[in-house]
């Protein structure tokens, strides 16, 4: 499956929206700077949500990773592009 | 029969002789020890928990998975504890008793997947959703929602189990034990707000236990 970053970072943003009902973030705000912890306060386990949702999304097997592993919407869409090629 | 013989396979076999040596030869005196007293929420609860499920209990203090091991004494448990027990000479021991390493801060997707696989296994993985021992106010501390996120992927009930604090080593250990929650009501997609709330109904599911516990 060849996606664009754009085309991916869509997505992905389409998976935290719908998972993300807390309203403490503006679907307006989310951009691929955002940071995953302190600014849109997800946690591990958010975050472990999301690479659950990624994996079926995109048809792809994350490595092992955790919290730490990525700072920004930006990464994850780097990691995914990767995952694609 | 295959299907008989894979579970008698799973019985017999050698990787858990070590767990299997020291449950049997430690059951007497800590049954001596512990005189255990069995409270249960409903008659739902007293059925014996087959096939894979998550048990989760509040955390008074080291001997508390001695004490679930007693509780529900007829099956394996395969206890998630901290990776740093994982570390230098102990680790022999923690995996012998088929431990799961976790990094609480950090949940990661090799645990994760670690927990999953020996709930679809069948077999029972038992838990601390508070993370830490508690601070000696026998106050059940917020539950993390990483146990939800499990039995949602793995499709297992939770069992909650309420260990009573002993306040002298001689007292009796009083153990109330909940019907299985399932998570099947959270459907197929969830939202981060479905699994916390959820993860707070089994800590109300476990202070109910608390107070079946403290009346009787």
């Amino acid at each position: 499956m060849q996606l664009s970053r754009n085309a991916i970072y869509e997505k992905l943003k389409d998976i935290l929206i719908s998972a993300d009902d807390r309203g403490t973030v503006d679907a307006d705000k989310y951009s691929e700077s955002s940071k995953l912890v302190t600014e849109l306060g997800l946690t591990s386990v958010n975050i472990l949500y999301m690479v659950i949702a990624i994996e079926e999304t995109f048809g792809i097997y994350f490595d092992n990773v955790g919290m730490s592993d990525f700072e920004t919407i930006g990464d994850v869409v780097t990691y995914i592009e990767g995952k694609l090629k | 029969m295959k299907n008989n013989q894979t579970n008698k396979a799973r019985l017999f076999a050698f990787k858990n002789f070590i767990y299997d040596f020291v449950k049997v030869t430690a059951a007497i005196p800590t049954f001596i020890m512990c005189r255990p007293k069995y409270l249960y929420s409903s008659k739902e609860a007293k059925k014996r928990i087959r096939g894979g499920a998550i048990a989760i209990a509040n955390h008074n203090g080291f001997f508390d998975p001695i004490a679930l091991m007693a509780a529900i004494w007829y099956r394996r448990h395969h206890f998630v504890c901290l990776k740093q027990f994982f570390e230098g000479k102990s680790a022999w021991w923690f995996k012998q008793f088929g431990c799961i390493p976790i990094d609480k801060d950090n949940l990661d997707m090799e645990s994760f997947r670690n927990i999953v696989s020996h709930l679809n296994s069948g077999e029972l993985v038992t838990m601390f959703p508070e993370g830490h021992i508690s601070d000696g106010s026998d106050r059940i501390d917020v539950f993390k929602s990483g146990v939800v996120l499990m039995a949602v992927r793995s499709r297992k009930p939770i069992v909650p189990v309420y260990l009573k604090p002993r306040k002298h080593w001689y007292n009796r250990c009083v153990f109330a034990i909940g019907e299985a929650v399932d998570v099947n009501s959270l459907g197929q997609k969830q939202t981060f707000s479905q699994i916390d709330a959820f993860a707070e109904t089994l800590r109300d599911k476990e202070k109910e236990l608390e107070a079946l516990a403290n009346i009787k």
